[in-house]
């Protein structure tokens, strides 16, 4: 016998939505609460002691001991008050939620039930009437009972999907709570002693798992977020490498040069909600070093006579005055010392001193530096195709050569250079509990405008290879001004 | 003009003081007996949730557990600073009378 009607629903209140206690939830939120208003009283009691106490002058020294101590504790005691407060008012959100969501759900799932036994009793009356007096069961109705069914399958659904969404976005706040409070703060944006590294908790990821990760991105056209692999951040957890991106009629952009009311980072508001949760700072090397074979290339070519010349010059030894503002936009901040940033040389790419056996008159001599074209140190010849002030080498110029190859031997040498950078880890969460992170790296580089600061963001391809994109900082659009005639 | 070299605040304000921060304290304590030791998050239905909030009372249980033993010490502090100025200083207004 053939079954009328739509199949079973057998649909069940999930378990973990069983298991919610509201009423556990909101006292527990009342304790938080009532913990919250003593810290309060007694970073109240403080103040007011400090206040009663310090200006009466009991000995200079005591009462700014006292006022310090007082009010550094009656800000530790705000922290647990506000902590508490967030606790107790997220505990209270959750079980509206929850309690919202099982209703919902617990509705769906008794008139499932009822709709099973409907049909049930039917197909059990059908059953029992002899064959040739069986009619065909009314098509209207069985209509309706198979949409009652996919509305109930529909309610059941969205009414766990409301009670994801407020768990999600509790455990975001529960988050933030954690995130704020000294000893994860120090760890998420402490100093590097801790060992923690950016180069070494990158990984790659499938695309798959990192759209995952990321979730939908709100808008179709004109913004998205790039990037790819995963950062394992200092408090253990896995962040995937964002890169948010927005298109306006100037360009493509990955970050904004001065705070923006609709940031790139929040893809011009489309994606409001994310809270910094941790920053850290530091020097770092990314990607392998450079092969014995390649620097020995570049060694012999040195030795031949040409000696690979790297365009402008990385200063790694000037990383250490990067400063960054509140929105990561990297600075170098006045030198001192040692480390005092040199004027630019002219000549673009030959900055490298260059010796060379030159004629003097009949004689031959040798010059250190070909570059600086003194009179007397200039060949005289009588081609007028050969610049006066320029010094030209007699071949063979074996110290040329020479000279090449330790020039070879330098480039080898700085070949690495471009792999120490200073980097800057972000990590962020959203409250509606997605995370993400993003790795800039900054060189600095000597040109022939003086000192300039390299940003890239930091990815990892899923096949694990390590990318490297410009940072496109957008500036302020110039407000039109309207002239009138 | 108060002479400098004497208090003008009488050491049982500061004493005072302290004895209303002690009073606090004990008030902290009862905030500090939910945060004292492992206790288990109430029943909120999802794994990743309850690890979220036991995270957040892990990290609020040090702050607390810190302010309530600063504040214990304050207010002792305060106590023991008000003896020490009358002992210093003797009474202030019969100075001032």
């Amino acid at each position: 016998m053939n079954r009328i009607g739509p199949a079973a629903l057998d649909l069940h209140l999930p378990p973990e939505l069983a298991s919610v206690d509201p009423a556990a939830l909101r006292s527990r939120a009342v304790e938080h609460q009532t913990d919250a208003g003593a810290a309060d009283a007694q970073a109240a009691a403080l103040r007011t002691a400090v206040i009663r106490l310090v200006p009466a002058a009991w000995l200079g020294l005591g009462a700014s001991s006292f006022a310090t101590g007082a009010l550094l504790q009656a800000n530790s005691l705000a922290g647990v008050a506000a902590a508490g407060r967030d606790l107790a008012t997220t505990l209270d959100a959750l079980a509206g939620a929850l309690e919202q969501a099982r209703a919902d759900a617990s509705a769906a799932v008794r008139t499932g039930q009822q709709l099973d036994d409907e049909v049930a009793t039917e197909n059990a009356f059908w059953a029992r009437r002899p064959e040739p007096e069986r009619v065909d069961p009314d098509p209207a109705r069985l209509e309706t009972q198979a949409a009652a069914a996919r509305s109930l399958q529909a309610r059941l659904a969205a009414a766990t999907d409301a009670a994801r969404r407020a768990w999600a976005q509790a455990s975001a706040a529960f988050d933030l709570v954690a995130y704020q409070m000294p000893a994860l703060s120090a760890a998420m944006s402490g100093s590097a002693d801790d060992g923690w590294r950016p180069s070494t908790n990158l990984s790659a990821l499938p695309a798959v798992d990192w759209r995952r990760l990321v979730g939908l991105s709100p808008v179709c056209q004109g913004a998205g977020w790039a990037g790819a692999g995963v950062l394992v951040g200092p408090d253990g957890r896995h962040y995937p490498l964002v890169v948010p991106w927005i298109e306006d009629a100037r360009g493509r952009w990955s970050a904004d040069l001065a705070p923006a009311e609709q940031a790139v980072s929040t893809l011009g508001g489309a994606d409001p909600g994310w809270h910094e949760i941790g920053v850290r700072f530091g020097i770092d090397s990314f990607g392998p070093p450079a092969g014995t074979a390649t620097k020995a290339a570049i060694v012999t070519a040195g030795f031949l006579g040409n000696a690979p010349q790297m365009i402008g010059r990385l200063r790694p030894d000037l990383l250490p005055l990067l400063r960054w503002t509140t929105s990561g936009l990297p600075t170098l901040s006045p030198p001192t010392g040692k480390s005092a940033i040199p004027p630019p040389r002219g000549g673009g790419t030959a900055q490298i001193p260059r010796s060379a056996l030159v004629q003097e008159d009949d004689r031959l001599g040798w010059t250190s530096d070909t570059s600086g074209a003194s009179p007397n140190r200039a060949a005289h010849r009588g081609g007028s195709d050969v610049v006066a002030s320029k010094a030209t080498p007699f071949t063979p110029n074996l110290v040329g050569l020479a000279d090449s190859g330790l020039a070879g031997l330098g480039t080898a040498g700085r070949l690495d250079d471009s792999r120490l950078v200073a980097y800057r880890a972000t990590f962020e969460e959203n409250a509606d509990g997605r995370v993400r992170a993003r790795v800039v790296t900054y060189r600095v580089r000597d040109g022939s405008n003086g000192p300039t600061v390299l940003s890239d963001d930091v990815s990892v391809t899923p096949e694990g290879r390590l990318g490297r994109a410009p940072v496109t900082y957008r500036t302020p659009a110039t407000p039109q001004v309207a002239t009138v005639d | 003009m108060p002479d400098p070299s004497r208090l003008v605040v009488t050491p049982s304000l500061i004493a005072d003081a302290g004895r209303q921060l002690s009073a606090f304290a004990g008030t902290l304590d009862r905030t500090a007996g939910h945060f004292g030791g492992p206790r288990p998050a109430p029943p909120l239905g999802d794994a990743g949730c309850t690890m979220a909030y036991l995270r957040a009372h892990h990290e609020l249980a040090g702050l607390v557990t810190t302010a309530v033993v600063q504040g214990r010490s304050f207010a002792a502090a305060l106590g023991d600073a008000a003896v020490l100025y009358e002992a210093l200083d003797g009474d202030p207004r019969q100075a001032a009378a």
